[in-house]
């Protein structure tokens, strides 16, 4: 398999600047902007002073004018809460471009953006049903770590998505990128479930160039490298027409899903190049910004 | 449609061999995929597609099995009958004879499959097509005469017997021929095992001949050896493959003796039995086990003391006598006028001594052998009564003058007769004494035995009479040439089947009767006649009851199967003829068997290209 945070991986994300739109902050005092009012110095509104305020905050200004007392509410900036969902499923290590190497080169750069920005990154590790949960990282000194997380994750195992999920911590509102080919039965689910854990949702839909194109012919036993489990198809042209419908159908699917539940869809061919990776299927995040 | 054979169908058994074969060529190739999930999909896509899109991915399976089909139809061998084709009128000849007993396939003979043949043409045939039938062995005889009603048809060719007759298709193509002018359009169809010509006869022949292993006995025969009979079969192998067969030997249905015999393919041996002590009538040489024909497993023979009879006709010149003894069978007729040599003719011995006016001197007058003596003296056994210039000679109601008893005729210098007392007159001639002028009714030939020979006397010259102009001359000769020296009815024991026998009975007794090997009884029309019902291989019995004079007598004869009926030496597909179209089957005009075959190589050519681009 292809390294996936070679050195031009790196010199690429050195040049990244991007800031993710995060409606809701709710993390630890932060650079970002939350909509609880507290006490960082950006001005944000005034009110009626009432039994308990504290007195420093009274605008002496305002009561010379009005002749009553009034607080000045400031801004309580917080950080963001960014997790970053990678299915490591068997699926995900498959094609000559392999679907791993892409996907763990998105979270990779998702990391480095989330930390560079200031805010908090969990790096949840889904397969077998299991999530392998990461303790926030925050600071460009965590993203060293969540490389070498990201490196050692080996594809193995079924996926069972939400289950995974279920077993994660979603308590606070944030931002989940979910990395996947979307194999599974409940992709809606599992949509459903993150934004009821208040969570943004960007899916990052990773699939091989073999799996949109499928090049077979002759009799093939087709099998389930998760399952095991096989189907014998005599391949020809009518066989991968239906494939392809079948394939576009699959997409269409999804995107009506993630629209339906205001998910962010982004697809991605694993045979993307790095630069595509980072500044074509990343910046559309940037854009929403 | 029809097929000519059905056997190709049980080729049918080897279609599902094709399909396990295909599905063991269907190496799968495997493929770890991601998942399952778009691919399940796809499959559960494909399977609820038409049937026809189903079986899309194994059309090449499908090809090979219609391939494989197709050639099964094609070893069928189908025909189309002459649907919707008017012939005008169509003559189907179906050959009888006896080598159509021969077995085809199975309990077939090529007769069932002749009249199959017949009966599926004739159903092809377009309504209103005129069909004339006719059955040919030795002869021809028309079984329908123009008719267009196909049931009628049907049934009459399926009641075509089969016979033992030597014979062939020629004699009902030659009844064709004379036929075909009654028709300007006209079709023959000739359903037969052996070739025959169509030469100016438009039409074709069914080939029915098939090649099966049969050994026959051509003759069986026999002759006298020191008291013992010797006998002798001819056995012949008319198959392809040398065989083994025991012929077993029976007199009189009690087996006598049996003897191996090997033959090589295509080959005869005569097998010799020595020293058979037998005494008995009938000999019947027997083949073990079966063959495609059985009729020619049998032959028969017949011990009989029957001889040729000899008779020396002493005479100057009368062609008369001559050509009366020429018409009779079985005689052998040696004439001389050397009366003086007479000596030396007595000593060979003569069944029957005829003198033409002349006597042989008296020492050397036979004691063995009848006579007939036509005017001539001697005093030892006649004496004569006077001569008489000119009268009417009558018949005498005797045994000899059956038939003729009214005969009359004029006759010149008559001797008349002294009757002797071991004779009786059967000619008289009434005198008139011109002195008393009475009337004397004179004998002026008489016959009797005498010491044991039959001697019978005319008391004129032929020549001088009027009798050898008249019709009943020949019979009156026969009557007294059979009183001398004919005994039997038959002059041959043995024939063929379809052959004629002559049976002679005696005018004196009833009207002979033939019983068949079967036990049916015949009873001629006449006493001389052919008898040509010998349909049946056996022993024929002629008998007959015979008059006070004799007693009543029964005689054999024996029918063998045509030996030229086993062995068919030119069989309808080694027809070089040009002009004669031979087919295997009753086809109408459309052979299908090519257009199929051609079928099936373009189906293999697709097969072949879409093998290629695959």
């Amino acid at each position: 398999m292809e390294q996936a945070f070679n050195s031009e991986f790196y010199a690429k994300l050195r040049s990244l600047r991007m800031s993710i739109a995060l409606s809701n902050a709710a993390g630890m005092s932060g650079g970002r902007k939350s909509k609880a009012k507290g006490n960082s110095v950006e001005f944000s509104d005034f009110r009626e002073y009432m039994l308990g305020d504290d007195i420093r905050r009274i605008d002496w200004n305002a009561y010379g004018r009005f002749d009553k007392l009034f607080i000045k509410l400031f801004m309580e900036e917080k950080e963001g809460l960014f997790h970053v969902v990678l299915d490591a499923s068997k699926s995900m290590d498959f094609g000559e471009k392999n679907k791993a190497v892409a996907a763990k080169r998105l979270a990779g750069a998702i990391s480095y953006i989330v930390l560079e920005n200031g805010d908090r990154l969990f790096l949840d590790i889904m397969k077998d049903g299991m999530i392998e949960n990461h303790r926030g990282m925050t600071g460009m000194q965590a993203f060293r770590k969540s490389i070498e997380i990201l490196d050692r994750t080996e594809f193995s195992g079924a996926g069972d998505f939400l289950g995974s999920l279920k077993r994660g911590n979603f308590k606070q509102h944030g931002m989940s990128f979910f990395i996947s080919d979307g194999y599974c039965d409940n992709i809606e689910e599992v949509f459903k479930y993150l934004r009821f854990c208040h969570q943004e949702v960007v899916f990052l839909h990773v699939l091989s160039p073999e799996e949109k194109d499928p090049a077979y012919e002759g009799t093939i036993q087709m099998v389930d490298c998760e399952t095991g489990s096989d189907i014998r198809l005599s391949m020809s042209g009518s066989v991968l027409r239906s494939y392809k419908k079948t394939f576009d159908d699959f997409i269409h699917n999804i995107e009506g899903i993630c629209k339906k539940h205001s998910v962010i869809y982004i697809p991605i061919l694993s045979d993307a190049s790095v630069d595509s990776l980072l500044y074509g299927s990343l910046s559309r995040l940037a854009t929403n910004n | 449609m029809k097929f000519l054979y059905l056997w190709p169908l049980a080729l049918l058994a080897l279609v599902p061999v094709i399909i396990f074969m295909y599905l063991l060529k269907q190496k799968a190739e495997k493929k770890e995929v991601p998942s399952l999930f778009l691919w399940r999909e796809t499959y559960h896509n494909i399977e609820a597609n038409t049937p026809w899109e189903k079986l899309k991915k194994n059309w090449l399976m499908i090809l090979q099995i219609i391939l494989f089909l197709i050639i099964i139809l094609a070893l069928m061998g189908p025909f189309l009958l002459n649907l919707g084709k008017s012939t005008g009128h169509v003559i189907l000849v179906i050959d009888n004879s006896a080598s159509m007993n021969e077995n085809y396939e199975g309990e077939k003979t090529r007769l069932d499959k002749a009249i199959g043949e017949a009966c599926d043409y004739v159903k092809g045939l377009k309504n209103g097509t005129g069909m004339s039938v006719i059955s040919s062995s030795d002869v021809a005889t028309l079984v329908v005469s123009s008719s267009d009603d196909k049931n009628e048809v049907i049934n009459k060719i399926k009641a075509i017997e089969p016979t033992l007759n030597a014979g062939s298709a020629e004699a009902g193509v030659e009844m064709v021929k004379t036929m075909q002018s009654q028709w300007p359009t006209l079709l023959t169809v000739c359903f037969t095992d052996s070739n025959v010509s169509m030469k100016d006869v438009p039409g074709s022949i069914v080939d029915v001949y098939k090649q099966k292993e049969n050994v026959g006995i051509e003759y069986l025969s026999h002759g006298e050896s020191g008291g013992n009979l010797v006998i002798l079969a001819k056995v012949t192998n008319y198959g392809e493959k040398e065989t083994a067969k025991e012929v077993t030997l029976y007199g009189d249905d009690q087996i006598l003796t049996s003897q191996k015999v090997s033959l090589p393919a295509g080959e005869s041996q005569i097998v010799y039995f020595d020293k058979v002590n037998f005494t008995g009538s009938i000999l019947r040489a027997e083949l073990n086990g079966n063959d495609a024909l059985a009729d020619d497993d049998v032959c028969y023979d017949v011990v009989s003391e029957n001889r040729d009879i000899r008779v020396l006709l002493m005479t100057e010149k009368n062609a008369y006598i001559e050509k009366v003894l020429d018409l009779m069978e079985g005689i052998t007729v040696i004439k001389s006028n050397d009366i003086a040599s007479f000596d030396s003719f007595v000593t060979q011995g003569f069944d029957l001594y005829i003198f033409d006016c002349m006597m042989p001197a008296p020492e050397y007058f036979p004691q063995t052998g009848n006579v007939v003596i036509f005017d001539a003296p001697n005093k030892d056994l006649y004496q004569s009564k006077g001569e008489i210039d000119s009268a009417l000679v009558e018949a005498e109601s005797v045994n000899i003058t059956q038939y003729v008893e009214t005969m009359d005729f004029g006759a010149v210098d008559i001797t008349a007769y002294y009757t002797p007392d071991w004779a009786a007159p059967f000619l008289t001639a009434e005198v008139t004494d011109t002195e008393t002028d009475k009337k004397e009714r004179m004998t002026v030939g008489f016959y009797g035995d005498y010491q044991g020979q039959k001697i019978t006397v005319f008391g004129f010259d032929l020549h001088n009479s009027e009798l050898p102009l008249k019709m009943e001359f020949p019979l009156l000769m026969y009557n007294i040439v059979n009183d001398n020296v004919m005994t039997g009815m038959l002059q041959q024991n043995v024939v063929y089947t379809g052959d004629g026998i002559q049976v002679n009975a005696r005018a004196d007794g009833a009207l002979p009767t033939v019983t068949k090997p079967d036990g049916t009884p015949v009873q001629l029309s006449d006493y001389r006649i052919v008898f040509t019902g010998t349909d049946q291989t056996g022993v024929y019995t002629v008998s007959q009851t015979e008059s006070h004079l004799v007693k009543d007598g029964a005689e054999f004869f024996v029918a063998n199967f045509p030996a030229t009926e086993s062995f068919i030496e030119m069989t309808p597909d080694m027809n070089t003829d040009a002009e004669t179209d031979v087919k295997k089957g009753a086809s109408g005009d459309l052979d299908l068997k090519n257009i199929i075959i051609a079928v099936a190589l373009a189906l293999l050519v697709v097969e072949w290209i879409a093998y290629l681009r695959k």
